[in-house]
């Protein structure tokens, strides 16, 4: 099963440094900053399901969102990253998730990403207020660190069982609401909160 | 002491010593301290032997004197930096240069210790005086104090501030030039990207300006006294200034219009030249939108070596020259070469991915050499495209302060018109592509007697004109921008008959044409020991095993039900506005062109070719450069391909 994932976010709160982590397990300290989007493969086992996952990186800048569609339209799921340094980062997560609602519909499965946990002592961005946005949205969140490499098979693990979840229930020809998997991992619960009706034809890659 | 060619971002040593001159240059005053902190060569300008002449035209494309005026300009040039230095060059670019030397240094690219002077002049319109810039700084100053704004008139908002703020930290951080921690270059570019945002409110900041502006302080400071440097930073201002607001117009504004458009071009450009590796490309799901931001954003300046992208930007300097707006021109060809040169390894991937670690690749490793076969190609289409004699009026123009100037030989006559009334290189290309308007029957002519004739259809039919006039050059739609880059390009792909060998001058056009001003007819490119890439090259440089016209004449028209849309030049200027094939409306007067289905009119030869209404592309309905919000999701034909 092929699924694909975007990273999303503002710039500089390390997307690309989150991809080469994840993927390549490499991290550089000093990263320029991106405009070309890139994407990497990587294999997992979710369940019983074996599952690729093709991870895309892209410029932070609002204005690029301009080839955003690009990236996102067929996206699976979505990591939406932000700096927990950087508060204003966050408000940028919301701005996303209101995009991806309106151009890609409910289908895609979001999970939200604080980076750089790292740096805790600088903290900005309140954990309360992180959690409730999270839920109020149906999006899991995780504290990673693509420096240290905390946090992200988790955040990639959840996403992706979120993923083979919903591409299982698309198959099964399955509504709303149907959407929890027999093998998912098991200390995960997946609730398939998206609500809306499914698209009927495939959005996903092939 | 370290090897420059260590450093990723300096200029390497080789680049501009000459053979055997390293000597000379001991204790030159224009050595330059590059961020590394080691002390650069003297040898401004490249050296070029004869043995490399003959590898890059043939030294007899060559007079004699020309030769040797041009080797005693480069030796009192390298020893007289600054504005002695830049008196002797221009002599020599007006007074000795034919066609062939002056494309020889077109070819090799400009002096590096000239760029900063001829830059300005060619892209720049209108120069900050010193009083506006210090004006300017202090708004500078006050951005920085207090932080930025909330969004207000004449101000940065924060948003801006933070995110060039945040770039900084990420633009070269490996050149001791940009480091955070107390680079001159670091500060330097904050202040000019703040100014930029200040005065460019319709540009503000785009990600990819500041590599921009690093490569420019790089460049402008080379050979220069960094400490009495006061002009740098509003020099490189200038210089950005302009190239995000006029020459790369729509490049880096809200919706990115224009970088969409270019490339759409450079897409069409592909989909014609080499249909094998459009449709490879297309298989794999990749679709240039994924490379070509980076591309055209940075003008290269991330994707190649410095020289390289120093040469580019040579070219689009001169293609903005005077507001002439084909520098997204330059950009699209130059990604043509890029994608060319790294061809074979493209048709041998088998996954999106591969595609995108492949180019990537190349562009991190491998456009390091001026020779490659990379230059070459660009320099084929970059440079052809442009007109060699249109290059050396500019120049002449321009050594001679501006003042009109008569050349005496050939095109004497033309000079006395006004440099920008004169038909633009677009529409010269348009004219090369015009000369298809004729049935293929009829008797090849000469270059010259083309030009002539073509100017003559252009007057008398009009059907047979330009798509565009000149003065309405800025308002010309993107499409027709294409089309007629890939007129000009079925124009070198068409081979000329060979002919006997004539006085220098007026075979340059066919010479040009045929490739062979760039190759020499006899050189040792085509003829050197057959590498494969090479062979390779030599091949397809002419854009592979060239279609004959009649073919490119026989392209099925789409289903007159196509839904494939246009981008359409609307009274507003270049907005994307999705119109079906049939209705496309048209604000030039002459543009004739019939696009529905019928059948083609004998006369009008090639010209009934349907670019872009061929079935394949217009499957997608929508491609990126002209998406109306619904289409944006379900664009480019790769959505229904998958």
């Amino acid at each position: 099963m092929r699924l694909k994932v975007v990273l999303l976010g503002e710039g500089r709160v390390g997307k690309t440094s989150i991809l080469f982590r994840y993927i390549r397990n490499e991290f550089q300290e000093k990263q320029q900053s991106t405009l070309q989007a890139s994407y990497m493969d990587k294999r997992i086992k979710v369940g019983s399901v074996d599952a690729q996952l093709s991870v895309w990186d892209t410029a932070g800048q609002e204005r690029f969102h301009a080839l955003g569609p690009i990236y996102y339209r067929d996206a699976d799921g979505a990591l939406l990253v932000y700096d927990i340094t950087d508060s204003e980062s966050f408000t940028k997560v919301r701005k996303w998730v209101k995009e991806l609602r309106k151009i890609v519909g409910n289908d895609i499965n979001i999970v939200i990403a604080g980076n750089k946990i790292d740096l805790e002592r600088n903290r900005q961005v309140s954990e309360a207020e992180v959690l409730e946005y999270a839920k109020s949205v149906g999006a899991s969140h995780f504290y990673t660190s693509a420096k240290q490499n905390l946090g992200l098979e988790e955040c990639f693990n959840e996403l992706a069982t979120k993923m083979v979840a919903q591409n299982k229930a698309k198959f099964a020809g399955g509504v709303a609401g149907l959407g929890v998997p027999k093998g998912g991992k098991s200390k995960l619960v997946v609730v398939d909160d998206t609500g809306g009706g499914k698209k009927s034809g495939g959005g996903s890659c092939c | 002491m370290t090897d420059s060619r260590e450093d990723p971002w300096g200029w390497p040593i080789s680049e501009f010593v000459g053979e055997g001159e390293q000597g000379e240059n001991n204790g030159s005053p224009s050595r330059e301290v590059a961020g590394s902190g080691e002390p650069k060569v003297a040898g401004v300008l490249r050296s070029l032997s004869p043995i490399s002449l003959a590898r890059f035209g043939g030294t007899d494309t060559v007079s004699a004197s020309a030769w040797e005026a041009f080797v005693s300009a480069r030796k009192s040039s390298e020893n007289q930096i600054g504005d002695a230095g830049s008196e002797v060059w221009y002599k020599f670019l007006a007074s000795s240069c034919d066609s062939a030397a002056l494309s020889l240094v077109m070819r090799k690219g400009l002096p590096q210790c000239e760029r900063r002077k001829v830059w300005l002049e060619w892209g720049v319109d209108e120069r900050t005086s010193d009083e506006s810039w210090k004006a300017l700084m202090g708004d500078v100053d006050k951005v920085m104090g207090t932080g930025g704004e909330e969004k207000k008139e004449g101000m940065v908002d924060k948003d801006t501030l933070h995110t060039i703020e945040v770039d900084l930290l990420r633009t070269m951080p490996d050149h001791p030039y940009f480091s955070s921690s107390g680079g001159h270059g670091f500060a330097a570019l904050k202040k000019i990207l703040l100014a930029v945002a200040l005065k460019a409110p319709e540009v503000g900041y785009l990600q990819g300006m500041n590599f921009l502006g690093a490569f420019m302080l790089l460049t402008f400071k080379f050979g220069r006294d960094e400490e009495n440097d006061a002009d740098l930073e509003k020099d490189v201002f200038d210089c950005l200034k302009s190239v995000t607001t006029t020459l790369l117009k729509g490049y880096y504004a809200p919706g990115l219009t224009q970088l969409l458009g270019d490339t759409e071009m450079l897409r069409q450009l592909v989909s014609k030249t080499d249909p094998e590796l459009h449709l490879h490309l297309s298989e794999m799901g990749f679709d240039l939108t994924l490379v070509c931001p980076q591309w055209f954003v940075c003008n290269f300046v991330t994707s190649a070596k410095m020289d390289v992208v120093a040469r580019i930007w040579d070219l689009l300097m001169f293609a903005g020259k005077g507001g002439r707006g084909e520098s997204g021109g330059v950009m699209a060809w130059v990604g043509l070469a890029m994608l060319g040169a790294v061809r074979e390894k493209l048709m041998e991937t088998t996954s999106m991915c591969r595609v995108i670690t492949e180019i990537r690749k190349f562009t991190m490793e491998g456009v390091k050499d001026v020779d490659s076969d990379l230059w070459k190609r660009a320099g084929l289409s970059v440079h052809s495209f442009f007109d060699a004699g249109r290059i050396r009026e500019e120049v002449v123009k321009m050594g001679n302060g501006g003042k009109k100037r008569g050349w005496d030989g050939e095109g004497g006559g033309e000079s006395d018109e006004p440099i920008r009334q004169r038909p633009s290189m677009l529409s010269r290309a348009n004219s090369f592509g015009s000369s298809f308007a004729t049935p293929m029957t009829k008797k090849r002519r000469t270059a010259t007697e083309n030009f002539a004739r073509r100017n003559g259809i252009s007057r008398d039919q009009p059907e047979g004109r330009f798509l565009f006039e000149p003065a309405e050059e800025s308002k010309v739609g993107l499409v027709d921008k294409a089309e007629s880059f890939f007129k000009f390009a079925a124009e070198l792909m068409t081979p000329t008959p060979s002919k006997p060998k004539r006085k220098f001058g007026t075979s340059l056009s066919s010479k040009i044409r045929s490739g062979s001003i760039l190759f020499g007819e006899n050189n040792s490119f085509n003829n050197e020991e057959a590498k494969p890439s090479t062979k390779k090259f030599s091949k397809s440089v002419s854009f592979g095993a060239p279609p004959s016209p009649k073919e490119m004449v026989a392209m099925p028209p789409p289903p007159p039900s196509s839904e494939s849309t246009f981008l359409s030049p609307n009274s507003k200027g270049f907005e994307m506005t999705p119109v079906k094939t049939k209705s496309r409306p048209s604000t030039g007067k002459k543009k004739k062109k019939q696009r529905t289905a019928g059948t083609p009119h004998p006369s009008q030869g090639i010209r009934q070719t349907h670019f872009f209404t061929s079935p394949e592309m217009s499957r997608g309905g929508g491609r990126a450069g002209f998406m109306s919000p619904e289409d944006k999701l379900i664009m480019s034909p790769l959505a229904e391909m998958r």
